[in-house]
């Protein structure tokens, strides 16, 4: 550094950095590559059935419901197959990997740990709690106007993340990171012990909870996604545009500060919209964990550190996850299915100790 | 941009750790806190910077400190602490950028002058060469002047640096301070200080203010406030202080007989 300090006069309006073209051209390609793999994803999890549809008629279907006056010759019950069978399961799963992917991301930004997942703050206790009361309670659930599951599941989730932060806060003069996320865990311990002891109490719903508890896609249909969509769109809009915060707040919850960012505010904003998300998600498909952790980590692992580019392409690649893993969950042992929850989990375990040992080798 | 303190005082849990502390640094001057551990001094900075709450008042230029609100204030203060959180695997480049969250928009992203301005920080800072790399990669010296070229590319004309010579060998301390005279000197920027090297502080600093117990008891040129008496006094600690004959003063620590007292025994 000896002979580098000389002062040097500014000269007038320079071009950026030579290296950042080509960091964002990269970054462009690996975009358009997650699209792909995404579509390719989507594809191949609509061709793939039970029913023994040849891929002119499945995607003679597709093609006929865009605007383009064409009409498939598919007969009604396979047009019914790939259309209401098929396709809403396949744009769910999208929806649900997405969703969590972009909510593990968040959060592992907000929170600064590298295991933070969507769940980290008591959503998918409450929704348990939630899922299980209304299954215990509701004797016929066919006389309500909505499923009364995932709209309890929907509100306990809410209700616990915001017991959560409540606590969190409350008891420190400066509220930490680490006491929400204890906070978090005593909540989450909490809500999980109600729920066992009522699912104790009420041994004939077991197995509907359990199925519950467990993931899964099975009753996915166009309602449910019109029911998620609005949540995730909001939700997913706002943490897309605060990638560049989660940037910032990658310098500690003071520097943001005196960055003039307020760290306090940004992490409030994120634990919202990922909880809103969360819950959405977490009301029609169960609890589907992993997603959350593995497909962060291993975006990050390719891509660096910017929550500008690791949240984008954790929104493709989780959905392009989940929709595979929907694919193996009921294509493995037709036709039962495997629970979507055991089938992440099995890939996602492994995986997420690979993770763990190449962090530990990091410098 | 002037800076005026008066009355400041700040308390953590209720018990005061900055006492009525008044002084007044001019555009283009260089302020710095000594004092020992615990002093008071970090307080200060923090302050300054608007991290803590406090009683009494700041000014930079006109405006009153506490009437900024957050975005503004980190345009006018760039606070620089003594152990930057330094994220290992992001890049040179993109933690200098950081210094332009001023600048954007809550949800926005950096204009074309933001990356401008990052980018002609990195060339003076000679960091050009070490864009891409990651910051935990780099050596200690490395380290210390991309945090200073994140708090240059907030241009702001306060900059406040919380021992910015703490984790560096002789050469690369006086080099990282040589660097701060010269952008002071071209960005006509006021620096406020805190360090322990008291012969450095002598060296760089207009004016030194020495804080013991929260409370400013000295404040002037080097000469005047490194003396002999003072700093055995306020630093427990027995001291040379030596003219170099060429205009500079050498603080250097004396060794004791064994069984005298310890800085913290001796206040």
């Amino acid at each position: 550094m000896a002979d580098q300090t000389a002062p040097r006069r500014l000269t007038g309006r320079r071009d950026a950095p030579a290296g950042e073209p080509a960091r964002t051209r990269r970054g462009a390609w690996l975009f358009a590559g997650a699209c792909l793999v995404l579509v390719g994803a989507a594809l191949l999890a609509v061709l793939i059935g039970p029913a023994d549809l040849s891929p002119d008629t499945v995607l003679g279907v597709l093609v006929s419901k865009l605007p383009l006056g064409f009409r498939s010759h598919a007969s009604a019950l396979d047009a019914g197959i790939v259309w209401q069978i098929r396709a809403p399961r396949v744009v769910l799963g999208g929806i649900v990997g997405a969703t969590l992917a972009m909510a593990g991301a968040s959060y592992q930004g907000v929170f600064q740990n590298p295991l933070a997942d969507p769940y980290l703050l008591g959503v998918a206790a409450g929704a348990g709690l939630g899922a299980t009361l209304a299954v215990a309670a509701v004797a016929d659930p066919a006389a309500w106007a909505i499923d009364p599951v995932p709209l309890a599941a929907f509100v306990g989730a809410l209700v616990a993340v915001a017991v959560t932060y409540v606590l969190g806060r409350s008891g420190q003069r400066q509220r930490t990171t680490t006491s929400l996320i204890l906070a978090g865990v005593a909540v989450g311990s909490f809500f999980t012990a109600i729920q066992t002891y009522t699912q104790q109490r009420n041994t004939p719903t077991l197995m509907q909870v359990y199925s519950w508890i467990l993931g899964g896609l099975s009753t996915a249909d166009w309602r449910e996604v019109e029911l998620v969509a609005p949540y995730v769109a909001v939700c997913g809009a706002v943490l897309v545009a605060s990638r560049r915060l989660l940037d910032v707040m990658a310098v500690g919850d003071e520097e943001a500060d005196s960055l003039g960012v307020k760290a306090g505010r940004v992490r409030l904003l994120i634990v919202i919209a990922s909880t809103l998300a969360t819950a959405a998600v977490v009301a029609v498909s169960g609890l589907v964990g992993f997603v959350g952790i593995i497909v962060p980590h291993t975006v990050r692992l390719v891509v660096g550190p910017s929550y500008r580019r690791i949240l984008p392409l954790s929104i493709l690649v989780g959905a392009a996850f989940l929709i595979l893993a929907d694919l193996v969950a009921r294509s493995v042992l037709p036709p039962a299915e495997v629970p979507l929850g055991v089938v992440t989990a099995f890939v996602g375990a492994p995986f997420f100790l690979v993770v763990l040992r190449q962090s530990r080798r990091a410098p | 941009m002037r800076v005026t303190v008066a009355d400041l005082r700040v308390a953590y849990d209720g018990r005061e750790v900055v006492s009525g502390i008044s002084f007044g640094v001019p555009s283009g001057g260089w302020l710095c806190l000594i004092g020992p551990n615990g002093s008071g001094k970090t307080t200060l900075l923090r302050a300054l910077c608007g991290l803590v709450g406090f009683a009494g008042e700041v000014r930079l230029g006109d405006e009153p400190l506490d009437a900024a609100r957050r975005r503004h204030l980190a345009r006018l203060v760039a606070y620089v602490p003594q152990r930057p959180v330094l994220p290992a695997a992001m890049s040179v480049a993109e933690y200098v950028a950081l210094g332009r969250t001023p600048y954007i928009a809550f949800f926005g992203t950096e204009s074309r002058h933001d990356r401008v301005v990052a980018a002609e920080v990195l060339e003076r800072l000679d960091l050009a060469a070490l864009a891409g790399r990651q910051l935990g990669s780099l050596s200690g010296g490395e380290a210390q002047r991309a945090v200073l070229g994140r708090a240059l590319a907030q241009q702001a004309p306060l900059l406040l640096l919380d021992e910015p010579t703490a984790a560096l060998d002789v050469g690369h301390g006086q080099h990282v301070l040589e660097l701060v005279d010269a952008l002071r000197d071209e960005r006509q920027l006021t620096v406020v200080s805190a360090m322990h090297d008291l012969t450095l502080a002598g060296e760089f600093a207009d004016r030194l203010a020495l804080l013991a117990g929260g409370r400013i008891i000295a404040v002037g040129t080097a000469r005047e406030v490194l003396t002999a008496r003072t700093l055995a006094r306020h630093y427990g600690a027995e001291l040379r202080v030596i003219e170099d004959g060429l205009g500079g003063i050498v603080v250097l620590p004396r060794r004791r007989p064994p069984r005298r007292r310890g800085p913290d025994e001796g206040r």
